[in-house]
């Protein structure tokens, strides 16, 4: 499957959901148009697309191509990554969690240095801190247990 | 607008926290722009917890000060090693590169900056004189014009954003799609809500501007290891400041930037990028000197610095007038303004006009501080060059997730970023656009209200939109539109 039909057939798939969750919602009102009307419009519309997307001539140097790069899994790891350190946020707060997580990324951009590796996760970690709670009181995630 | 409201507005400017924000978002802007990777899009989303509890014109110095110093930056990598910081700087790197070749490199920075603070300040004038009368006109209009012409702009987006018309416009529907998750805006019944108390409100489209604009950036930063590292430049600067026979020489491009950056800014889906190269080509067309072109021409540097620092003030025209934000940068300002409490549009003239004036003082306060700051820092901001971008995707990665936390105080917005991450870097792998999803969002609650009340108030009859005169005007053009990329295709296709 070409990463274009793949990309329709997505796109096709998100229309039809929403179509799906809005079955409860009434279409029409008596007013004029019920809850579920511009979504279901939409959805409408989006369906249109994806069809028009799946039958279009192949344009000149097609901009599909770059969906069939790798890395992938990198890509992936690196989602997961920020959704643990989410997830860190939550349990640890900011202080516990942003110090592993600054070392573990100092690391994928490629350094090397312990050394360098404490000073940029202590560096940062206190560094946002100073500027947004201190300076700029903006809140930062509390640890629930400190 | 009264006397009382701009002088009011004066006050504010110019009180040491405006200048001061002014001052740090020059600098910001100066070094995020010359970095090549990052963008002033993404600058300003990563600056934008820092606005949350400051007062609105306060916000807007600091944002309005990052993205003209920013457009500003952008020259001096395009300058110096030839890569352009910024998209917008890219018509730049073509004389200015060759100029610094030639041992001009600190004339051309010099050139660069004066032109930039040149078009800043004409666009500003623009804004000024052309704003009001917009407003004035746009309150008039019912909510079926409203409609139509918030449609206009979001078509527009979608068409010109990327190579593909339906890819834009799926991009800008899905946008669309997205808003209606929380109450229904005319009844207030939940949709799409899964009984969650925290999508009641809707989603909030400032995680999803994170989202969409950094995450991907840090994805493909982090999952290519070390990333690529910027090269070295070797030239050494010489003189900043061109003498003033040379400055009068450079008026006429100067001029020609500032009017085509200005006007193509004001259209919504176009842009710096545009403006540059059109700027350039017009320039050296009317040129004295046109063979200088492409071999280190000081005009060369002018006008597109000029077109891109006037688009500062075209992109706030349609996003203050008419709450139709025409780019990425100016979508984030109108984050700014409803995070404030404010929302843009002709009400905006009318119920704060204080703030508005307090915007136009900003944006006169950015340009005067992009001159003096970037005259006398260029030396130094010059040395961020020699850092790799990959060392501050660690910073980015941070800041988007505790950026987003800071909105409302809850990690459910954080989750709900990273979640756009993904989408956004998915829309990128499969070459969609970001931006009409991005639009979509800001215009999509708008979009359905007034679709409904206008179908409401002419009970339920569809024609209400083709009966008002502008409105059917308007969605002429959404046609015009979407027709124009499909016609302008048709003749290439059939001689291929």
């Amino acid at each position: 499957m070409s990463a274009r039909v793949g990309a329709a057939l997505a796109v096709l798939a998100v229309a039809g959901t929403w179509a799906w969750l809005a079955r409860g919602l009434p279409v029409l009102a008596p007013e004029g148009p019920g809850s579920a009307f511009v979504p279901l419009l939409l959805c409408g519309l989006l369906a249109l697309l994806a069809l028009a997307l799946l039958i279009q001539s192949k344009p000149a140097g097609d901009d599909f191509a770059h969906a069939q790069s790798p890395g992938w899994a990198q890509a992936a790891g690196v989602l997961a990554l920020l959704s643990l350190y989410v997830a860190a946020l939550a349990h640890l707060g900011y202080f516990l969690a942003t110090l592993p997580f600054v070392g573990i990324t100092t690391w994928l951009c490629g350094a090397r240095s312990p050394l360098f590796i404490l000073g940029a996760a202590v560096g940062l970690t206190f560094g946002v801190w100073l500027v947004l709670t201190v300076l700029f009181a903006v809140p930062l995630p509390r640890s629930p247990w400190l | 607008m009264t006397d009382a409201a701009i002088w009011q507005a004066l006050g504010q400017a110019l009180s040491w926290p405006s200048l001061l924000a002014s001052f740090v978002g020059v600098l910001l802007g100066l070094v995020v722009g010359a970095l090549p990777g990052l963008t002033i899009s993404l600058g300003m989303v990563l600056v934008l917890p820092l606005t949350f509890g400051l007062p609105p014109v306060v916000a807007m110095s600091l944002m309005l000060g990052l993205f003209a110093a920013g457009m500003t930056g952008g020259s001096y990598s395009a300058i110096l090693i030839n890569i352009p910081g910024t998209p917008s700087a890219s018509a730049t790197a073509i004389d200015g590169y060759r100029m610094a070749r030639r041992g001009e490199a600190g004339k051309a920075l010099g050139v660069s900056v004066i032109s930039s603070v040149y078009g800043g300040i004409f666009s500003l004038v623009c804004l000024v004189l052309s704003a009001p009368l917009i407003a004035r006109v746009a309150l008039q209009f019912g909510a079926a014009e409203q409609f139509a012409l918030l449609t206009l702009g979001l078509t527009l987006i979608a068409a010109f954003a990327g190579s593909s018309l339906v890819k834009g416009l799926i991009a800008g529907v899905l946008g669309l799609l997205l808003t209606t998750v929380g109450q229904d805006p005319m009844v207030g019944t939940p949709r799409f809500t899964f009984g969650r108390v925290e999508l009641q409100a809707g989603l909030h489209f400032i995680p999803a501007l994170i989202g969409l604009f950094a995450i991907p950036q840090v994805i493909e930063g982090l999952r290519g290891g070390a990333g690529a590292v910027i090269p070295r430049f070797t030239v050494g600067l010489t003189s900043l400041l061109p003498s003033w026979r040379e400055l009068g020489a450079l008026n006429r491009s100067m001029v020609i930037g500032s009017a085509v950056g200005t006007g193509v800014g004001a259209i919504p889906g176009t842009g710096g990028p545009i403006a540059v190269f059109l700027a350039y080509d017009l320039a050296r067309r009317v040129s004295r000197a046109p063979q200088a072109f492409g071999r280190g021409s000081a005009e060369g540097v002018a006008a597109p610095e000029a077109a891109n620092n006037g688009v500062t003030g075209g992109a706030l025209i349609p996003m203050l007038t008419l709450g139709i934000p025409g780019d990425p940068i100016s979508a984030i300002l109108l984050g700014v303004l409803i995070v404030q409490g404010l929302a843009p549009g002709p009400l905006l003239f009318k119920e704060h006009p204080d703030f508005v004036y307090g915007v136009f003082w900003a944006l006169l306060l950015a340009n005067v501080m992009t001159l003096v700051v970037a005259l006398l820092s260029v030396r130094f901001i010059v040395q961020v060059l020699r850092l790799p971008t990959s060392a501050l995707l660690p910073a980015i990665a941070v800041l988007c997730v505790v950026g987003a936390y800071g909105l409302r105080n809850t990690l459910f917005d954080s989750a709900v970023m990273l979640g756009f991450g993904a989408v956004g870097y998915l829309l990128n792998r499969y070459g969609f656009p970001v931006v009409p999803m991005i639009i979509g969002l800001v215009l999509g609650g708008d979009l359905e209200e007034q679709f409904r009340l206008a179908l409401t108030l002419s009970g339920g009859d569809p024609t209400v939109f083709l009966r008002q005169p502008i409105a059917a005007g308007f969605l002429l053009l959404t046609f015009a539109a979407l027709v124009w990329p499909i016609l302008r295709r048709a003749p290439t296709q059939s001689t291929r």
